[in-house]
């Protein structure tokens, strides 16, 4: 085995280039989006477990809400003048020996681990202070990122407005705290039974975003379907 | 003949603008000229093929091997050149490469810092300070580093000053040395193919309008001068994009021969350049002729 081919990860580029599961070809892809990210990007994911777990602090979820979708500009746009000319990492992640499948399927398994994570930690202190009608606000919010970052891999554009949901997050918290309405509002949702409905609006948005998903990185890998796949199989053997 | 790339019936739409039905077959070992005028589709073919856009219909096969179905395989005999630095700017040339290493199997490390030092490139530096030539060899020595089947440039002079395309030429033909070595070279700098290439693929408005030998080409190929007064309906019969001028016309004519001796009009042996002059929907080879 030639030591020359051996690689940054300790693999070598021959053997592992062999394996063609799907799974040790969304690690390569997940190491390579990864070090694609800079170390800003772990700033902030240490800044933000730090702020809320240890400061309670749920304003630092609209930072981590910004953070995801860095990261997710990262993974496959660069900077917001570049995304219109198709230009920056989407290129480069396009080129390499990847299919489309994995890229969509990497970033998407990568950035709704983030969120995953996001709604957890959110939980901590939120619960903690009863505020479960801002705990479930918040998750509609990462699921609305989420949407936005399967939505933004085809159309690149969308990213511009992927710092959205973070822009919600931000004003309703300072609308809630400036004005104190937020005990007003708990006992309402009380009343209603209110986690209820709110409940459902999670899982509603939560099939949005699955429909999404699923029907963008169907548009973005370019089969239309096992009946298209077979068509091109035909077309190549000819 | 073996190929290194067969297209089949390739459509491409985009926002406004389409490659339509796309057949052309690249046999191994040669160097192919891509030209056509500004917004023709060079870029987008380009782009298509190396799987930045999705075609409509059709198939691109490397060898045997169907971009759509196996994109991995497909996507490792290539190596391309886009005509803009397309990794980070911000990353250091080592950083960059240590990034697309584990994506190839004949990836060579070592071979890649002697190319970086051959080409007088510092492994250490962010790569968008280098100059626009340098940027192009650092592309080109990734490329190298892992000796693809089939090289991909689009538009890689663009911007270049003489010298340094006069460089990215012989570093061209370094690769070629090496049998069955592709080269599908996208330009409008023909000057450039004058020197390497072996085929001239011209595409208009998102076709392939003409698709041939260059020395073919150059043999039969000429550019015709006729007088106000002396243009005759057989002649202007035989030249393409016929333009009047102070003297008189001036037109592409694929039968040189015909116009050699005569004293009713001037020839000269047609350049590139020439196809890209005087090209219109006339230019137009056998229907669905390959390579």
């Amino acid at each position: 085995m030639d030591g020359n081919n051996e690689n940054i990860y300790g693999i070598d580029g021959n053997s592992a280039f062999m394996k063609k599961n799907t799974m040790e070809e969304m690690r390569r892809c997940l190491i390579y989006m990864s070090r694609l990210w800079g170390a800003d990007k772990g700033l902030l994911i240490v800044a933000f477990i730090m702020l809320t777990i240890f400061k309670q602090n749920s304003f630092t979820l609209v930072w981590f809400i910004y953070g995801v979708n860095a990261m997710s500009l990262s993974i496959y746009g660069n900077n917001y003048d570049e995304i219109s000319a198709m230009g920056g990492h989407g290129k480069l992640t396009l080129s390499m020996p990847m299919s489309r499948k994995t890229i969509y399927d990497t970033r998407m398994y990568l950035v709704g681990g983030l969120y995953l994570l996001a709604i957890v930690l959110a939980l901590i202190p939120l619960l903690q202070v009863g505020m479960l009608y801002r705990y479930i606000l918040y998750v509609l919010l990462l699921l609305m990122g989420h949407v936005m970052c399967g939505l933004s891999i085809r159309k690149p554009y969308l990213q511009i407005v992927s710092g959205v949901p973070a822009c919600i997050v931000l004003f309703i918290s300072v609308m809630l705290d400036l004005f104190d309405v937020s005990q007003t509002i708990v006992s309402k949702i009380a009343n209603i039974r209110g986690n209820l409905v709110e409940a459902c609006l999670c899982i509603i948005m939560l099939i949005v975003d699955i429909i999404v998903w699923l029907r963008e990185r169907r548009l973005f890998v370019g089969n239309k379907g096992y009946r298209d796949y077979k068509i091109r199989e035909e077309i190549s053997k000819c | 003949m073996d190929k290194a790339l067969t297209i089949k019936d390739l459509n491409v739409k985009l926002n406004g603008f389409e490659l339509k039905n796309i057949n052309l077959e690249i046999p191994r070992g040669v160097v192919v000229g891509l030209i056509g005028r500004n917004g023709a589709g060079k870029t987008t073919f380009i782009n298509t093929i190396t799987d930045i856009y999705l075609p409509e219909s059709g198939s691109v096969l490397y060898g045997d091997t169907d971009l759509q179905i196996e994109p991995e395989k497909a996507k490792s005999k290539f190596g391309v050149v886009y005509d803009n630095l397309f990794y980070p700017a911000n990353y250091t040339a080592k950083r960059i490469a240590k990034l697309i290493a584990p994506f190839y199997e004949d990836f060579d490390m070592n071979n890649w810092e002697s190319l970086m030092d051959r080409y007088g490139l510092e492994k250490h530096k962010q790569v968008g300070m280098y100059s626009k030539g340098m940027q192009m060899k650092f592309m080109l020595s990734l490329v190298f580093a892992r000796n693809p089947e089939i090289l991909i440039l689009d538009e890689p002079t663009a911007g270049l000053d003489p010298a340094a395309r006069a460089e990215l030429i012989d570093m061209l033909q370094e690769f070629m040395m090496s049998e069955d070595k592709t080269v599908i070279f996208s330009t409008h700098i023909t000057s450039d193919l004058d020197k390497i290439a072996d085929y001239v693929v011209l595409v208009s408005d998102g076709q392939v309008v003409l698709n041939e030998e260059k020395d073919e080409l150059m043999m039969h190929y000429g550019v015709v001068q006729v007088e106000k007064d002396k243009l005759t309906p057989e002649l202007s019969g035989r030249l393409i994009g016929l333009r009047e001028k102070e003297f008189g016309y001036v037109g592409l004519t694929k039968d040189i021969s015909f116009f050699e001796g005569r004293d009713d009009s001037r020839v000269r042996r047609a350049v590139i350049e020439d196809l890209l002059i005087y090209e219109n929907e006339n230019v137009k080879s056998k229907e669905n002729t390959y390579i």
